[in-house]
């Protein structure tokens, strides 16, 4: 059977553009299939349709809503740290081509190739575009904290092997690198509060890593190592803030999933915010 | 100044009017989704007041992370219906330590009735219930609360092309199961 039949037969009865008979005489040869999905479909909304909010509910709800958010400040705007996840970028404009290149030629060699690059190799542009494709590929806040962690990691390791190779001229794109991915997650741990824990841990990570680096490093990469330090320590400040916006307001912030041992939101909820609808007594 | 009809603010204006601590265009948006949603809840949960206190707070919530809510593409309804999954979620978890029960959908009109009338609401209840979360989902989107196409796509994060292969399925394998049980 087609489904945009049954699609629109669906959408013509719960529009009382037709009935269900007038609907199978329109489409003679699906009728046979159609009758009995139109039927339980019916069925269905029939004894299961919901009733709408009471105007009782309607306004009450309003009128608590309306006088808790005057009694908060107005929501204000976070900066935004992000990039465009598809604008364009110049430094991926070669990566982009070369993924394109790589495709169309039918060899993924280049790309697998490009993992091992470090800042001023041929391929390290592709290893970046690869990472941006990626992360314009994730489908959720959770898989974006993921990726932007390894992102993070990722830097931080090429940091560490240019250093070992004797190529702190190329240690900059790293270290931007790694300033960008840190930006970008604590935007998004702002919205997804399960991700804290994690972002916490590899910041404190990163943290323990660059002083380390730091020590052993030549005269000349020390401030760009200097820099990068301080935005890991700027980010864990960054993720206590967050953690005492969430505690103070007692309600998950963003994409508001519950943070693991939290109370159920339900009764989370301090009465001053938010009086609940009055129940009556058992 | 003469009146004229103006047309309706979109919500991308609502939400940026809200941000910037216009509570009224909040209240737009309230209007806007208060009955989808809480039609969507209250299909969900046994007891009217708590489906009111459930929406209330998806509301509530939405409004404290409105500064940090970004326009993905996706419709704001849809965000809506997520704070709301999530938190129907919490209200089961909450629900399940104290009752060993699961979920259970909820009859549109609970009261009353002839008998024949109960017999095709618990049949159709049942039938529904052995349906996969996915299949059931579709159904009440789509056919229960009579949701276009698009919405339930937007909502359920699929295609329309996708929503409608898988009403097709559900609601064939939904009449399967009201065939097998005799409703």
């Amino acid at each position: 059977m087609d489904v945009e039949i049954l699609d629109r037969c669906l959408q013509r009865i719960q529009t009382h553009q037709s009935s269900l008979e007038e609907c199978l005489r329109e489409y003679p040869e699906q009728a046979e299939g159609l009758r009995p999905l139109l039927v339980a479909a019916g069925m269905a909304q029939r004894n299961l349709a919901p009733a709408t909010p009471t105007e009782a509910f309607r306004s009450s709800a309003w009128k608590r809503l309306a006088d808790h958010s005057r009694e908060r400040p107005a929501p204000r705007p976070v900066p935004t740290l992000r990039q465009p996840r598809f604008g364009w970028r110049p430094a991926y404009s070669l990566a982009s081509l070369l993924i394109a290149a790589a495709l169309l030629a039918g060899s993924v060699g280049i790309a697998y190739a490009s993992g091992e690059a470090l800042p001023g190799d041929s391929l390290y542009g592709v290893k970046r575009g690869l990472e941006r494709a990626a992360l314009a590929l994730s489908a959720n806040g959770a898989g974006d904290a993921r990726l932007l962690l390894q992102f993070a990691d990722r830097r931080l390791g090429e940091a560490d092997e240019l250093l070992r190779r004797g190529r702190p001229a190329d240690l900059a794109q790293a270290l931007d690198g790694y300033e960008t991915a840190i930006a970008e997650l604590l935007e998004i741990a702002a919205q997804e509060p399960d991700q804290l824990d994690e972002v916490s841990d590899a910041l404190a990570r990163h943290e323990l890593k660059l002083q380390s680096v730091i020590d052993q490093a030549p005269e000349q990469a020390k401030s760009g190592l200097t820099r990068a330090l301080e935005r890991s320590q700027h980010g864990m400040d960054t993720v206590e803030e967050i953690r005492d916006e969430n505690r103070q307001d007692e309600l998950p912030p963003g994409q508001l999933k519950k943070t693991p041992g939290a109370e159920d939101p339900v009764d989370g909820i301090s009465p001053g915010k938010l009086k609940k609808t009055p129940k009556p007594e058992d | 100044m003469g009146d004229y009809e103006k047309p309706s603010p979109s919500d991308a204006e609502l939400i940026a009017r809200a941000k910037g601590g216009q509570v009224e265009a909040f209240g737009q948006l309230y209007e806007r989704y208060l009955d989808p949603i809480y039609r969507f809840i209250r299909m969900r949960v046994d007891g009217e007041r708590d489906a009111e206190d459930l929406c209330e707070t998806v509301f509530l919530r939405t409004y404290e992370a409105l500064d940090r809510y970004e326009d993905r593409g996706h419709p704001f309804s849809a965000y809506l219906y997520q704070v709301a999954k999530n938190l129907l979620a919490d209200h089961y978890r909450h629900r399940s330590r104290m009752e060993p029960e699961g979920e259970s959908e909820s009859a549109g009109d609970d009261s009353g009735g002839d008998r024949d009338q109960q017999e095709e609401l618990l049949g159709i209840a049942q039938a529904l219930g052995q349906l996969s979360e996915d299949y059931r989902e579709v159904i009440r989107l789509r056919v229960v609360l009579e949701l276009p196409t698009e919405t339930v796509a937007s909502w359920m994060g699929r295609s329309p092309g996708a929503v409608r292969v898988l009403l097709h399925r559900a609601l064939k394998e939904l009449n399967q199961r009201l065939d097998k049980d005799g409703a």
